[in-house]
């Protein structure tokens, strides 16, 4: 017999043409609490969805309790004793914490007919040991996310769960929350449970976890005994990656200062940013997934305008309260998600590209067309838009010349401030130096251009300054000649040893 | 899938003019549709058919709800929907109506009546808009709203002081030979065609339509586009208003007109706007106004009764749009055949 309860051997998982997992291994010892970690896209959510069944991986083998399985549905990972809580809860929230405890599983009598004051009963006693706050009649909605999470516990338990896969549950707690949620934990694990705690905070780790798993680049680094490796090896493992000839040599020359964010909040999101950003230059915005970097750009754009602050362009104090404003005064955006934000699917691309300002081909109060097409044409050409025919959608493209339109988009506007929210994010290598290309042509021209980014190397690799933010503060500026990737990964996690031994 | 090295293919922009796609344009399709219902009554009443006046009487009994049409083409742009315009109808015939009573002199009397129109629609905007509730919702409400108000005051009283060009649009015919509420009609519908498919405003509805995230990104003020869009809606059902109460000769009452809301939404539908919103144009639902006209009138010549005419009316509909759906089905089949094509292309 294995001493494992669940071991993955060599998994491998690509989609379309991007390996997710990559060769990985992974080794869980019953009742241990075992630490995954990695840098965002590192693969550990295609992770969980592999073992949880969500997923099949394309080869490779996962062994539970030494016996070779596999998985068709999250129905029969749950039948043998695996449960996962994610970060955002996947509950129904106009049901009750009864309901969503006993979802898929009620307990009915002999005609079918749901028993709910048992099941209100069991709620009950399954929800008393992790909390005496949480009413089970109540809809989850009225819930704070730390009770929901406890519910999801709850129900985990309910299922008799042996393994339980828990993705960055602490990343929207507050201390008290945190430091209840880990005697949870441990008290699980005491019972018998096994338990993935997948976390980007040091502190989870140390307080909670006997071994660690870091993967990078969806493939597996290592695994070690927590109190054995130090926090500067940790970090090493995570992002040790070398920075070759991926980007483009720089031609811009930094100018005048052309935007001032000074002390800008926004309640629940972030609080007191303040940065500068000149023309030629390009400031990278960095930090974890939840740091508030998208939310800062949003609020400069006019999308959700800050509470407090203000913004200085152009040496005057604006006021931006929606991207009609922002447009107008040359501050455009391509924004995170560029299928839902960016791009119009069903119109064709020449009129994706003229969407943000029609103005300059409106003629007699139509709309010429003719030069709505040569301009954007010549728009495509610039950025060398890979595409044959402009009244083709833009679903037709590829990620990288879907990412292309959204530019061309923007430089149909007169603008000066870019922001680029993780401008190459889903977009395979080759298409990235493209993109890279771009961007350095457009700061070369004057622009200047603000570029939200979760990879390090591409931080390090592209920006003239780094600005770091951690849990909505700013964490750090930092120059990339002098900055290593330990010092800006350090800033973006709440590092609190220097020795890595434990709390 | 190295995109920085090879050459740039030369762009175009393939949008010209070829005649075996428009012969199999969905427009087209509503024209093969509308020569078939003529040719049927051609061949089942050939004396009425060529008896003259009889072309005439048919187009005019579909022009009352003509303007209803073509004002829901730009709610459904949007996705949205107003199921109030019919009471919305009532409401602007009875401002118009109450005005003449008064004494007020009739372009006055007229002008409150379009008001009047304008306002409900205004009020239907601002809480699909603003206050952001579902379009179906507010207007099923508000149509309501406005019937019982229009009841009350009314009681089972009807209106009877109306402008005597009213009646003239209705039924008169220029020269003897051309319909005048046909012909007001197809200049709206050519202001409309300009409005949704040439002008600015026209790009900001589909954009919304298709994405409304997206054009709110690109500096589109989404919230004044709908209200704007709802008043415009308002304006056509007081300009039905005037259709409406001429072709009752003149007069109104409180129970009027109901179901006039659900033909237009109709009308549209098969003319091939998606409810969806995005997608459509105005020449579609300007031919379907036809069709229903003649479809209804042909069904009523044939002696048919009126509950299975609206049970054949009803088949018909579903069956319209069960072809333009599949038409789309197959439409997006080919082009994501087209699109991987292209991908695999970039590829080598």
């Amino acid at each position: 017999m294995s001493d494992y309860i669940l071991e993955l051997q060599d998994v491998v998982k690509t989609f379309g043409g991007v390996t997710a997992l990559n060769g990985v291994h992974f080794q869980l010892k019953k009742g241990e609490i075992h630490a995954l970690m990695g840098e965002n896209g590192a693969g550990k959510s295609t992770f969980i969805k592999v073992i949880t069944g969500v997923h099949r991986p394309n080869s490779g083998r996962m062994l539970l309790e030494g016996k070779e399985v596999t998985f068709k549905s999250t129905d029969e990972s749950a039948r043998m004793g695996i449960a996962a809580i994610y970060q955002h809860v996947t509950a129904f929230p106009d049901l009750s914490v009864t309901e969503n405890i006993f979802m898929g599983q009620e307990i009915k009598n002999g005609l079918g007919i749901y028993k709910w004051g048992e099941m209100q009963k069991k709620a009950r006693e399954l929800i008393e040991p992790l909390s005496r706050d949480i009413d089970v009649t109540k809809a989850m909605s009225t819930l704070s996310v730390a009770q929901q999470q406890l519910v999801e516990i709850a129900k985990a338990l309910s299922r008799n769960a042996r393994i339980l896969i828990m993705d960055e549950p602490t990343a929207s707690l507050s201390k008290n929350e945190c430091e209840q949620l880990y005697q949870i934990t441990e008290h699980l694990r005491d019972e018998g449970v096994s338990i993935i705690f997948i976390t980007h905070k040091f502190e989870d780790m140390y307080r909670l976890a006997s071994r660690v798993t870091v993967f990078r680049d969806a493939k597996y680094i290592g695994n070690w005994d927590v109190d054995k490796i130090s926090n500067k090896d940790l970090i090493n493992a995570m992002v040790g990656r070398e920075l070759t000839a991926m980007y483009p040599e720089k031609t811009a020359k930094i100018g005048d200062v052309i935007m001032e964010i000074n002390n800008i909040s926004k309640e629940g999101y972030f609080k007191n940013i303040s940065f500068e950003v000149r023309k030629g230059e390009i400031l990278a915005l960095t930090g974890l997934v939840g740091a508030g970097r998208t939310e800062v750009c949003q609020s400069i754009f006019g999308i959700m305008p800050p509470d407090t602050g203000s913004i200085r362009f152009e040496g005057r104090e604006v006021e931006i309260k929606s991207p009609i404003d922002a447009l107008k005064l040359g501050i455009g955006l391509l924004p995170e998600d560029r299928q839902t934000q960016g791009l119009i699917n069903e119109l064709p691309i020449y009129q994706n590209v003229s969407s943000a300002d029609m103005s300059k081909f409106i003629k007699g109060g139509v709309i010429d067309t003719k030069e709505e097409q040569r301009s954007a044409i010549e728009l495509c050409q610039k950025i060398q838009l890979k595409a044959s025919d402009i009244s083709a959608p833009p679903s037709s493209l590829s990620g990288g010349n879907q990412q292309k339109v959204v530019f061309a988009k923007l430089l149909n506007c007169r603008l000066k401030v870019l922001i680029l929210d993780e401008p190459t994010k889903g977009i395979d290598v080759g298409a990235k130096y493209s993109i890279y290309e771009i961007m350095n042509e457009l700061a070369a021209s004057g622009y200047a251009i603000i570029m939200v980014s979760s990879e390090m190397p591409e931080v390090l690799g592209m920006a003239d300054r780094i600005v770091v933010l951690r849990t909505g503060r700013k964490a750090g500026e930092f120059d990339p000649h002098e900055a290593t990737q330990e010092q800006i990964l350090n800033a973006s996690l709440q590092v609190k040893s220097e020795g890595g031994a434990k709390e | 899938m190295a995109e920085n090295q090879g050459n740039v293919r030369d762009l175009t922009a393939d949008e010209g003019f070829k005649l075996g796609s428009f012969l199999k344009s969905w427009e087209m399709v509503l024209v093969y549709i509308l020569i078939v219902v003529n040719i049927t009554l051609m061949a089942v009443r050939p004396d009425l058919y060529f008896t003259s006046g009889t072309l005439q009487s048919i187009i005019q009994s579909g022009m009352d709800v003509s303007p209803l049409v073509l004002g829901m083409v730009l709610v459904l742009m949007l996705g949205d929907i107003d199921v109030s315009c019919a009471s919305v109808m009532i409401f602007a015939s009875m401002c118009t109506g109450l005005s003449m009573d008064q004494g007020i002199p009739m372009i006055p009397s007229v002008i409150i009546g379009l008001l009047g129109g304008v306002f409900c629609g205004f009020i239907n905007g601002l809480l699909v808009a603003y206050v952001g509730m579902p379009a179906v919702i507010v207007t099923i409400a508000s149509s309501m709203l406005f019937r019982g108000i229009v009841e009350i005051i009314l009681n089972v009283n009807s209106l009877k002081n109306f402008p005597a060009f009213y009646v003239n649009i209705s039924w008169d015919n220029l020269g003897g030979v051309f319909p005048l509420s046909l012909l007001i009609f197809l200049i709206m519908g050519a202001f409309f065609v300009y409005l949704l498919q040439k002008s600015r405003f026209g790009r900001k509805l589909y954009i919304i339509g298709n994405n409304a995230t997206c054009g709110q990104y690109s500096g589109i003020d989404v919230k004044k586009t709908k209200l704007i869009v709802f008043m415009i809606m308002g304006l056509m059902s007081g300009i039905a208003s005037i259709f409406f109460v001429g072709r009752m000769g003149g007069s109104v009452s409180s129970s009027m007109g109901t179901g006039y809301e659900m033909n237009a939404i109709a009308t549209c539908v098969l003319g091939g706007v998606s409810t969806n919103g995005g997608k459509g144009k105005v020449y579609g639902p300007i031919i379907a106004t036809l069709i229903m006209a003649f479809l209804t009138y042909t069904l009523g010549l044939m002696n048919i009764d009126a509950n299975i005419r609206k049970i054949v009316t009803g088949i018909v509909l579903i069956i319209a749009i069960l072809i333009s759906n599949f038409r789309d089905a197959s439409d997006a089949r080919k082009k994501s055949l087209a699109a991987a094509s292209v991908r695999t292309q970039e590829a080598k």
